[in-house]
């Protein structure tokens, strides 16, 4: 709660610096311009979709602590639509516990003169998996107003990867090298790091509802639907594609 | 709180979109068992063979071996099916899914452990490494293979390190005392081992089997020490060359400045019973305070070891602590193994790589 007072008390300040008396605010009504700023906080998951027969059971789910800071511009095009786009910084993250059957694996070895071998096998047991991807996202988004409280949005989004982790380990079950007929090796713990391979580039669809709770103060909630797979194109390590597919809740200050 | 709410609505999302299992897709012959009272030991699965160990009296022209395997796989021939073990038998085994396939041999061997080995047989396994095996003569002329002595090599495959047979711990080399000869040396195992917390593998050599899937769970149950034997040693003799890496190093892959890596030969025998089929790197050492495992009748072993660059004749007499038992002897009831590893630590993951142990031309002097 208290990160939302403080932005709220920033959004106060930025108000009274940026708009002076108001006067940036009356020209910006005049020319059906609106300025909001939110914050929030992103709850949802880096996975696969549909989940594939390889994953058996989800043992645990944390969303972490993901924060979303947006400021947004809205422009009336209509009596009830506008368009609206704005920067937002934010973290997408969570952390997963699977129990997973011959889940494909891969894992790069680097060797002492420096080429690389690849260890491919499946494996069979339990996955903890940690996510934690800072983005810049700029959606662009169109706004439908059907009554004077609410406002439904939707709209394509980019994100730009700032920096990200994505690791784990694999542990308590075994491999079996290159396919379900190899060498059978068993596995308490082995670490994995994705991280390297994450794509810096990510699109998707934004889904939105918005209701004024005061004549300052919005409460909504966002979808963000990632339709690109975080990982870059020629990333073979699993057997699938994961997709970032993160709600967001939170509140806004409208100037 | 609503991070609760949200996070176990996105659970159930999730849970509620798992798949229906799919069908197994392993092929594995779990266990296996032959009704016999001539078998000397339970037999070595591996993941293409079956082995049985069994005594010359047995009928080998008349067996039917029965199976377990992986849930919902099939077998072909099936178990309970009467077949000639005078030459060794495949079988087939089929995963639930009818996506994989693989081929066990089933070898029922009735020749004793040799006493001499020259190590001028090899293969090469999945183009990678190198596994011994000695040709025994049986009467008729003819000889029969044994798969008598094993190495860590299976587990080294995993680390992805060794795409080459030189690469790989242990391997045959052209150059031994008398013909070929077997080369043991401590390799780094790359950030994979490193990650283990098992930078270094040393080279190991012995008799017995090499049960890989213990190699990153539990690494001292994967060397099985030890095969069935009928005589009483007396002494072991061979030669070997040894020489140091230059860089000592702990498992965290820190040097260790003034430690010196030495090898490490030595011979044990020892009961088997109810509870002791084998013994592993668990239990064949001596342990700290001097005891050692209560079935080990004696053991010889190489000391002091020193560096030679030329090939060194050794001969290490048997220590007895206990009194062989003859009748025991007759049945098989012992089991004899020699390990030889290039590094003395490399079960604690201690030692230097490079360090290169050449044994060859081993002979087991018998009562």
């Amino acid at each position: 709660m208290g990160v939302f007072l403080l932005l709220l008390l920033s959004a106060g300040m930025l108000n009274a610096q940026e708009f002076g008396e108001d006067k940036g605010l009356i020209w910006s009504e005049q020319k059906g311009l609106e300025y909001r700023l939110k914050a929030g906080l992103n709850v949802g998951g880096t996975a696969p979709l549909p989940l594939p027969a390889e994953i058996r059971k989800i043992e645990g789910y944390n969303p972490l602590l993901s924060i979303s800071i947006e400021g947004n511009v809205v422009k009336q095009i209509a009596p009830k639509w506008a368009i609206l786009t704005g920067v937002r910084l934010e973290n997408k993250g969570m952390s997963t516990r699977a129990r997973v059957k011959n889940y494909r694996i891969e894992i790069d070895n680097r060797n002492d003169d420096g080429t690389t071998s690849r260890i491919t096998g499946v494996f069979t047991g339990h996955v903890k998996t940690k996510v934690r991807n800072s983005y810049i996202s700029i959606p662009l988004l169109v706004a439908c107003k059907p009554a004077p409280r609410w406002e439904i949005k939707m709209g394509p989004y980019l994100s730009f990867l700032t920096g990200g982790t994505f690791n784990g380990n694999a542990f308590d079950g075994y491999i079996r090298e290159n396919d379900p007929t190899g060498e059978k090796i068993e596995v308490t713990s082995a670490v994995y790091d994705f991280s390297a391979e994450l794509r810096k580039v990510n699109w998707g669809i934004g889904l939105g509802g918005e209701w004024r709770a005061y004549r300052h103060l919005n409460i909504y909630t966002d979808l963000a639907w990632g339709l690109n797979p975080v990982f870059k194109k020629n990333f073979d390590s699993m057997a699938f594609h994961l997709y970032p597919i993160y709600a967001n809740i939170g509140f806004g200050y409208v100037f | 709180m609503y991070k609760g709410i949200g996070s176990s609505v996105f659970c159930l999302l999730l849970c509620s979109c798992i798949r229906p299992e799919a069908p197994n897709a392993e092929a594995d012959i779990i266990a296996c068992t032959l009704q016999s009272e001539y078998i000397k030991n339970d037999p070595l699965i591996t993941n293409n063979k079956v082995t049985f160990m069994a005594l010359s009296r047995i009928d080998r022209t008349r067996l039917a071996p029965q199976f377990e395997i992986s849930p919902g796989a099939t077998i072909d021939p099936p178990g309970g099916t009467v077949r000639d073990f005078s030459r060794p038998q495949t079988y087939r085994v089929r995963s639930e899914d009818g996506k994989w396939e693989k081929t066990y041999t089933l070898t029922v061997d009735t020749s004793d452990l040799s006493v001499r080995y020259h190590f001028e047989q090899y293969e090469t396994i999945d183009q990678k490494y190198h596994a011994f095996y000695e040709l025994i003569p049986v009467p008729g002329g003819a000889s029969a293979r044994q798969d008598v002595w094993a190495s860590a090599n299976p587990g080294f495959t995993l680390t992805g390190m060794g795409s080459t047979p030189e690469q790989f711990p242990t391997v045959s080399i052209p150059d031994g005392q008398s013909g070929r000869g077997v080369l043991l040396q401590t390799r780094s195992t790359g950030i994979f081992g490193s990650l283990l917390a098992k930078p270094i593998a040393a080279g190991n050599f012995f008799i017995g089997s090499f049960d890989a899937s213990k190699v990153m769970s539990n690494h001292l149950e994967a060397t099985r020490f030890g095969l069935p034997f009928g005589k009483k040693p007396l002494a072991i003799r061979g030669f070997y060359t040894y020489k140091a890496g230059p860089v000592f190093t702990n498992s965290r892959s820190e040097e260790i400045p003034g430690r010196k890596d030495e090898g490490l030969i030595y011979a044990v025998f020892y009961e088997t019973d109810e509870t002791v089929n084998y013994l592993n790197g668990t239990n064949i050492g001596v342990k700290p305070g001097n005891i050692q495992h209560p079935n080990i009748l004696g053991r010889a072993e190489l000391a002091p070891f020193e560096e030679t660059e030329e090939w060194r004749y050794f001969e290490i007499p048997f220590v007895y602590d206990r009194a062989v038992d003859p009748e025991k002897l007759k049945a098989y009831k012992y089991n004899f193994t020699i390990v030889c590893s290039s590094g003395k630590w490399g079960d604690l993951f201690e030692g230097a790589a490079g360090s290169r142990l050449c044994i060859d031309e081993v002979e087991v002097v018998c009562e």
